[in-house]
């Protein structure tokens, strides 16, 4: 009984041993290959800032949800150049909204510019535009020198993925 | 009981080869050219942010009229008397502006002399990887006596910089390292304003990366009591440049451009800077 006892507690131990172990490589294998993706998104995207000078970039990792999810990203223009904004979305597969504000204050912030059905494509934006935009909204302002990126997502299936941002100044 | 051992036999050599079986980690490949590092899957910050590369800080500078002054830069000999881990990266932050400071301004032999200073103050912190790439050093060298060459040269090392601190996961040092930036850039232009150059509006663009670079160093994984230091004291220059008339006044406007520090507000804002850069660069 005893002996009995033992050997299916052993199995039990190894079978869920086992589904570890198998739930983790697989979890394993989802990343590497959303890195894989996401690294052939990002150099996407740093060839379309050319010619300009690499700056940064942020990859924005979201956890999809039922409900619509907001993330966003400033970004500094110190010098007074063109900046562009490379964004892929090529690994969002819900609806993807993106919005250029000039601050992170929600109370005090303006939109400056928004581009729907982002999701699946590479976006490019120039400082240029978002500058002659946010002039002609607000004549007193001087150049844009910082902006913040905000991503609006539609929810959808469970599971993780991301927006590539790529900043880059002539 | 030997169904028991062939059942572990069995499922430990399908685990093995299911571990073996998956892609090669993205970020281990240090050289790679574009890596994507080690995120939180599960979700980014609601709120992040991007730096700009400490290049541009003192593009954006040099842009507002501050030119070369020989002896305020941290002499080069200081770089073997930095031996802790914050001291390294907030002086490999500093090295790395006075490389871009000497660049820009056309300064050869200093640039090279502050390209070394990096290198081995950034094979100390660690980043080998990057700074003992002999092709960088190749092209930085053919390019003295160009500034427009050398700062492609030095946009590409932070590039690569930047990304190897993705692929480890080290990203939160970049923080410490451009506040290292951040301080040399505005006590550059401090000095520079007190010999009658007028880049206040420069200083006070400036300011504004002040609060992202305490949300940064505020997220740093451990918990450090030099950082902690450096967060009080950065919050200190923060809080004393709110309480200026002109910057209160130019925040009662929405999206109203950086305003014009008078001298009095200007020489409140030296004291703290030049006090703060002082005990960066001091070595132990």
């Amino acid at each position: 009984m005893n002996f009995k006892f033992i050997q299916n507690s052993l199995r039990a131990g190894i079978f869920v041993l086992f589904s570890i172990t198998l739930t983790a490589n697989t979890y394993a294998d989802y990343n590497n290959a959303l890195d894989a993706r996401l690294n052939t998104f990002k150099q996407e995207c740093k060839d379309m800032i050319r010619p300009a000078r690499y700056e940064g970039s942020r990859i924005t990792y979201y956890a999809q949800s039922k409900e619509n999810q907001k993330k966003s990203v400033e970004v500094f223009l110190l010098v007074d150049s063109e900046y562009s904004f490379a964004i892929s979305g090529k690994e969002c597969s819900t609806a993807l909204t993106i919005r250029f504000y000039d601050s992170e204050n929600a109370d005090k912030r303006m939109l400056i510019k928004e581009i729907k059905s982002a999701q699946l494509l590479n976006t490019l934006v120039s400082s240029n535009d978002l500058n002659a935009l946010y002039v002609r909204k607000f004549p007193k302002a001087g150049r844009l020198k910082n902006v913040v990126v905000e991503y609006e997502i539609a929810g959808g299936a469970d599971k993780t993925e991301a927006i590539v941002l790529v900043i880059g100044y002539k | 009981m030997s169904s028991i051992i062939k059942y572990c036999m069995y499922t430990g050599v399908l685990s093995v080869l299911i571990s073996c079986g998956g892609n090669a980690p993205a970020k281990n490949k240090v050289n790679a050219q574009v890596s994507v590092g080690t995120p939180d899957y599960a979700n980014s910050d609601k709120h992040d942010f991007v730096l700009p590369q400490p290049i541009s800080l003192a593009r954006a500078f040099k842009d507002a009229g501050l030119s070369y002054e020989a002896g305020k830069t941290n002499p080069v000999g200081n770089k073997t008397g930095y031996n802790v881990k914050v001291s390294q990266w907030l002086n490999l932050g500093v090295y790395t502006t006075d490389l871009a400071y000497c660049s820009l301004n056309n300064r050869s032999k200093e640039a090279r002399e502050y390209l070394q200073a990096v290198q081995d103050l950034g094979n100390a912190a660690g980043l080998s990887a990057v700074f003992s790439n002999r092709e960088l050093i190749g092209k930085f060298e053919k390019n003295l006596g160009n500034a427009a060459g050398l700062e492609d040269v030095i946009y590409d090392m932070q590039e690569k910089s930047e990304s190897y601190l993705v692929d480890q996961d080290l990203q939160h040092l970049a923080v410490i390292q451009f506040a290292g930036s951040w301080i040399e850039g505005m006590y550059l232009g401090i000095e520079s304003a007190r010999n009658g150059t007028k880049i206040s509006v420069a200083l006070a663009d400036q300011m504004n990366l002040l609060e992202i670079i305490v949300r940064g160093l505020s997220r740093q994984p451990e918990k450090d009591k030099a950082i902690d230091q450096l967060i009080a004291q950065l919050q200190d220059i923060e809080n004393v440049y709110a309480g200026f008339g002109t910057v209160q006044t130019a925040m009662k406007t929405p999206n109203s451009p950086s305003p014009e520090l008078t001298q009095k507000e200007l020489t409140a804002l030296s004291h703290k800077i030049l006090a703060l850069r002082a005990e960066i660069v001091s070595i132990s």
